[in-house]
């Protein structure tokens, strides 16, 4: 069994890879997003990019100054007995990780705007807890920044309508007044059905999904996936908005059984500075980052 | 699309020589500035209180570090653009009544600024966003802290910066912004995907909202 100490340095461990270093699949997407840019402003977008990515690598250092929020998605595998001490290790990483690496001192009151100085408090760090009937249990992080937090929409298509005409034409209502604001290339999450609460946490395990452009199984929503990342792309913002080939680096949907009157759909942003990571904790105590993982 | 090397404080003139699209590298001093200290600046202004610091000639900058204290001095370590058109309002009184006469950030900024910048000669300049290793790799020095009770974030960071750069004019003091142009073209893209997918771009296809 992984001991309080243990896990809260694993929880440090987690954060500064979420913080420092992006996904793999991110920065080859990045990569071919330059390969494809004609525009000379638009190409230099993406060489500052890819240039910041590898400071950041090298440096040991934020890859982007707003480290956004923390929101933590633990799968519960069966006889995890460390469970009784994740929630406080969770925590007390955070505070540690904070200070260490250092990560910006985002979170306050949302009232009183007071700053704990340790992004946690008020219920930060927040945490999903999921079980699964695995042997392991895993652990995953998000760091939220807000320029394409505070971009997400909600809407409800009724099934009297064109869904997937629907969609498109929210998701890029949605995309055009973002315009360049959520940082493009950005990857696209869109949650489809449930309720407004579940469309939402939808769409952003959606952006979750590793490597990027992985298709949903579902082969009504991976067509779907197909279509929007096509007409995303085809609207010409680019990078950052300076116009150009790549305003998408992908476009990932999730869908749940939803009521016969209406689908919610939320679409949610994730900036190209996709700070995310995971860590999968085995029955016996040992621990291993996911580079890659599968989605779920 | 002219490139130019510009000191801070700046001068009126060297920014009326600024148009849309040039490019330039700042060197001298730059002061960040964010929410919750614009709100401190102007209910400065409105009571007619000082401010510890100076903006008449200044650029700012929308942004948020990421710093560290050693051996008692401040040092950056990310530091980038947060997103500008939440400031339109805010930065046009800082110029007309303040003096500013650069500021920098990611993203649009509205006709409200592009006036302000017209009127009293400043520019907008545009940084790439979310690279924050890459800028604070232009900053040598932290000169000074104001307002470090609003937290990290919002505080006022008087920043010694070293061609900081390159920006991208993205509003001149002459009227021009290269996002009309941008919108434009992006809006003429739309008409052809909705006609290809043949979504009538009226029709309400949304119960809510």
């Amino acid at each position: 069994m992984i001991s309080k100490e243990k896990l809260t340095d694993v929880i440090v461990d987690l954060l500064k890879r979420a913080s420092i270093r992006l996904p793999r699949s991110v920065k080859e997407e990045l990569q071919n997003a330059l390969r494809r840019e004609e525009e000379e402003v638009t190409r230099h977008q993406l060489e500052t990019i890819l240039e910041n990515i590898s400071i950041a690598e090298d440096r040991d250092i934020p890859v982007c100054q707003d480290t956004g929020v923390p929101i933590f998605f633990v799968k519960v595998g069966r006889n995890w007995s460390a469970i009784r001490e994740a929630a406080a290790a969770i925590t007390e990483g955070t505070v540690k990780a904070t200070k260490a690496i250092p990560l910006r001192e985002n979170v306050i009151h949302p009232l009183t705007k007071e700053n704990s100085g340790t992004n946690t408090g008020w219920r930060m760090p927040f945490i999903y807890y999921e079980m699964t009937p695995e042997d392991f249990s895993e652990i995953q992080v998000l760091l939220k920044g807000f320029g394409s937090e505070a971009k997400t929409s909600l809407a409800y298509i009724p099934t009297s309508e064109d869904v997937i005409k629907g969609t498109l034409k929210f998701v890029l209502d949605c995309v055009r007044k973002g315009f360049g604001e959520p940082c493009p290339p950005y990857i696209l999450g869109v949650g489809m059905g449930g309720t407004s609460d579940i469309a939402a946490l939808l769409a952003k395990k959606a952006f979750l999904r590793l490597p990027l452009g992985k298709k949903n199984p579902d082969p009504a929503a991976a067509d779907l996936e197909e279509k929007l990342l096509k007409a995303v792309n085809a609207t010409g913002i680019g990078a950052m908005g300076m116009g150009g080939k790549t305003t998408a680096l992908a476009v990932h949907v999730e869908l749940c059984g939803t009521h016969s009157a209406a689908v919610p759909v939320v679409v949610a942003i994730q900036c190209w500075a996709d700070r995310q990571a995971a860590v999968r904790i085995h029955s016996n105590g040992t621990f291993e980052f996911l580079e890659e993982r599968k989605n779920g | 699309m002219a490139e130019y090397e510009l000191n801070a404080p700046l001068r009126e003139e060297e920014i009326r020589r600024l148009r849309a699209k040039d490019t330039v590298y700042v060197s001298g001093e730059v002061l960040t500035v964010r929410d919750m200290a614009y709100e401190r600046i102007l209910s400065a202004l409105d009571s007619h209180e000082g401010l510890p610091f100076s903006l008449q000639d200044k650029a700012i900058w929308h942004a948020g570090p990421i710093t560290k204290q050693e051996g008692g001095k401040w040092k950056p370590v990310s530091v980038g653009s947060t997103t500008s058109s939440r400031f339109t309002g805010p930065a046009s009184r800082l110029i007309e009544k303040m003096g500013v006469k650069m500021v920098i950030g990611k993203g649009f900024m509205g006709p409200q600024a592009l006036e302000a910048f017209q009127k009293y000669g400043a520019v907008y300049a545009h940084t790439t966003g979310g690279t924050a290793a890459y800028y604070a790799s232009q900053i040598p020095e932290i000169q000074a802290v104001h307002w470090l009770d609003l937290g990290m974030p919002a505080a006022v960071w008087v920043l010694r910066v070293k061609r900081l750069g390159p920006l991208i004019v993205a509003m001149d003091s002459h009227g021009k912004n290269i996002f009309d142009e941008l919108q434009s073209r992006v809006d003429d893209s739309l008409k052809r995907i909705f006609t290809d997918l043949k979504i009538d771009p009226q029709h309400k296809y949304l119960w809510w909202p």
